[in-house]
């Protein structure tokens, strides 16, 4: 079995090309940090595995993502290496692809998004191009699938065996060091010598990972000359050297194709929306558009038209079905009132998770988000944090677990740390249906204004928490943040298809699940008490329950024991408040929803309620992904505690002064 | 429809409900990937090499 390592810089396109190459769907979007987690998959009709790594732009790791690359080469040592350029963005892929040709494996080199370098008249001589480097050349566009063919073709034909690596002209004093450790390597520890030039180029250029290999394996050669290299400063040298050979193979290989004006369409949107001063209000307007698309003009009449099936036909043939079997009313009730009416009320809101979910393929697949990243990266400056944050954050808007583990990408472990106890304030997708069933009864003008403001309370709470963080930490590192950003495409309709499944399947999912067992859950709570069965619900487990903490809650607005009953199976997951509101109001179909809950709620209360459900305890999935990310089980606890308490001051605070106005 | 058959099916999706909680939490307490809902390329390759694995053995 052949063993092809996927590696190039972030934003080249090296997850589209690697579904494409393996006949397997992947998420794809413009996101540093998809890639976190090694990939692989096998090329259609063949027995080579291809192993998708994360993005990187050199060998010499600065971040996590650039540790597991360069760990990669160290141990697993492919057989044949693709290496994924951005054609338009050559010369400076090319430092990473020289570090991957002084290997000595093969490498195939995949010039991707090559009509984007072409619309700006350029092109290159690739036959030059692949005589200079010494590997194959390809030109690829994943997205519209051009090229692959061949590239596939490279790689089968491509025999695996170790080829004559690049060598560089380096300076004499860095050639001798690179010559003297090599042939020690060779000699004292039967290394091959290509390995052994690699690894002794590396050393000298101040790579940690293969220091580290070095201090492990106790490589004499290069660790006795340690000082030696570094007090000549060979890596400015290496570097030096790595960039002029760059220069003159790209001048000598590139053909001007003809005139193109530099302001192209790319530069000429980013003026607006990365703006200084533009780039927020554009940012909060998409926002704002794709929340006006979710509940206001597309989402919501479809979900309306949903929960009128569920509780109406559905509801009726169901009852009408177990009464004519002969089901006794415990049953009836089980299934009416419990499953029905609380699976399928979460159900009802798909179209508006689904809408969102596709909004925000789009965002990604046209290449805004990146921008976005850049825009917010201003704001989190002025916070201490660096744009890098924004993009778990964000990735937490879906979940946030997956968002905490995208904070991965983080290299400093105190912002890390930070990034993944804020993370749970991002508001997840599961918190919408309790969302939509709040702003359906209270705000149906507004729908979608409110929910908008929910979401950015929730950056706000955790820039806050960021900035208490940063100073109770004494968090004084200050990383650079770098994006790349991607030209902007026309999103394609399949991508965003298959986006949009990926990110709302889950949910279907937990219908099946979770919720499910949530609902069965508290339906049972709220049929039985102390004396059994229970025909008056003030006398059930989930009454004694709410009742109990009920007094706790009156500042905040909460006057029914049935909605603290429900906000404790959100641990369970945040969607199971929903079904269980559902259940434990017997709230049937929108005129039953606004009639109960106009009894309990001023719109006020009704808005402290989702500004407590936005903030407070994260579910358990999510505490879980706290403790394994950081190792602690403090970090959960502290976790549920913090955000409950700083839930209930914010839900205190907007009743207690919003009662005085309104 | 008999009582005990109305019976066994509320013990079934009683049963049921509580064999999907306690898998959740299962799941959820293995931490970050397990209880990461989204299934991504990286879980889809490692379920299909489990299952050649599982095959092949």
């Amino acid at each position: 079995m052949t063993t092809v390592a996927l590696l190039g810089n972030p934003n080249t396109g090296k997850t589209t090309l690697f579904n494409e190459l393996t006949d397997k769907y992947a998420y794809v979007g413009n996101w540093e940090g998809v890639t976190v987690d090694k990939k692989l998959g096998r090329i259609r009709h063949s027995e080579m595995v291809v192993v998708d790594l994360p993005g990187i732009y050199s060998l010499t790791p600065i971040t996590k993502d650039e540790a597991v690359a360069c760990n990669y080469l160290l141990n697993d040592s492919p057989d044949m290496i693709l290496n994924v350029t951005n054609a338009s963005q050559l010369k400076r892929n090319m430092l990473l692809s020289i570090e991957l040709l002084e290997f000595g494996r093969p490498v195939v080199l995949a010039l991707n998004m090559i009509d984007d370098l072409k619309a700006n008249g350029i092109s290159y001589d690739f036959a030059e191009l692949a005589k200079r480097l010494g590997c194959q050349v390809r030109a690829t566009n994943a997205r519209k699938k051009s090229g692959l063919d061949q590239l596939r073709q490279e790689l089968l034909a491509t025999p695996p065996t170790a080829t004559q690596p690049l060598h560089l002209a380096y300076p004499a004093a860095v050639q001798a060091a690179i010559t003297q450790a090599s042939q020690a390597l060779v000699t004292d520890y039967q290394l091959t010598p290509a390995f052994a030039n690699w690894l002794a180029i590396q050393y000298l250029n101040r790579n940690q990972i293969v220091r580290r290999y070095a201090n492990k394996h106790h490589l004499q050669p290069l660790l006795r000359h340690q000082q030696a290299y570094d007090d000549q400063n060979f890596e400015e040298q290496i570097f030096q050297t790595r960039l002029a050979f760059i220069d003159d193979t790209l001048t000598a290989t590139t053909k001007y194709l003809h005139e193109v004006s530099n302001a192209n369409l790319t530069a000429k949107i980013d003026r607006i929306v990365t703006h200084p001063v533009l780039g927020l209000p554009i940012f909060v307007g998409i926002f704002l558009l794709m929340f006006k698309l979710s509940f206001d003009w597309i989402g919501t009449p479809l979900s309306d038209g949903l929960d009128a099936f569920i509780s109406g036909p559905l509801s009726a043939t169901a009852n009408q079905f177990l009464t004519s079997i002969g089901a006794i009313p415990f049953l009836k009730s089980l299934i009416v009132d419990g499953i029905i009416a609380g699976v399928g009320g979460v159900l009802s809101f798909i179209p508006q998770i689904f809408v969102l979910f596709a909004c925000i393929s789009v965002l990604e697949d046209s290449g805004y988000m990146a921008r976005a990243a850049l825009v917010t990266d201003r704001l989190m400056q002025l916070i201490g944090l660096n744009g890098k944050a924004f993009i778990p954050l964000i990735i937490g808007f879906g979940c946030n677990v997956t968002g905490i583990m995208a904070a991965r990408t983080i290299e400093q472990p105190k912002e890390r740390l930070v990034t993944t106890l804020i993370s749970p304030f991002m508001s997840c997708s599961a918190r919408l249906p309790i969302y939509g069933l709040f702003v359906a009864a209270f705000f149906q003008r507004n729908q979608a204004l409110i929910v908008l403001s929910l979401y950015f309370l929730g950056i706000a709470v955790a820039l806050l928490m960021a900035k208490i963080y940063q100073w109770v930490f004494k968090i004084r590192e200050n990383t650079v943040f770098i994006i790349e950003l991607p030209k902007y495409h026309v999103p394609r309709p399949d991508i965003i298809a298959m986006g949009t499944w990926e990110k709302g399947k889950g949910f279907i999912r937990k219908a099946g699940t979770v919720i499910f067992g949530g609902t069965v859950l508290i339906w049972l709570l709220s049929n039985l008490g102390p004396r059994g069965i229970v025909t008056n619900i003030d006398q059930s487990f989930s009454a004694a329950i709410g009742q109990f903490v009920l007094p706790l809650f009156r500042p905040i607005g909460i006057t029914s024991w049935q909605t603290i009953s429900a906000l404790m199976t959100g641990v369970l997951a945040k969607e199971v408040i929903s079904s269980s509101m559902i259940v434990l109001f017997h709230l049937s179909g929108q005129t039953g929803l606004i009639a109960t809950f106009s009894s309990l709620f001023t719109p006020l209360s009704a808005y402290a309620l989702l500004v407590f459900i936005l903030i407070y305890a994260p579910c358990f999935a999510t505490l879980a992904a706290i403790k394994a990310e950081t190792n602690s089980k403090k970090w959960a606890l502290y976790s549920v505690v913090s955000s409950t308490v700083i839930a209930y001051l914010a839900a205190l605070l907007i009743y207690q002064v919003g009662s005085l106005f309104i | 429809m008999s009582l005990f058959l109305n019976i066994l099916i509320v013990a079934i999706i009683i049963g049921g409900a509580g064999v999907v909680l306690y898998r959740h939490l299962k799941k959820s307490k293995a931490g970050s990937c397990p209880a990461c809902e989204y299934d991504c390329a990286a879980k889809q390759q490692l379920k299909k090499h489990q299952m050649e694995q599982h095959h092949s053995s």
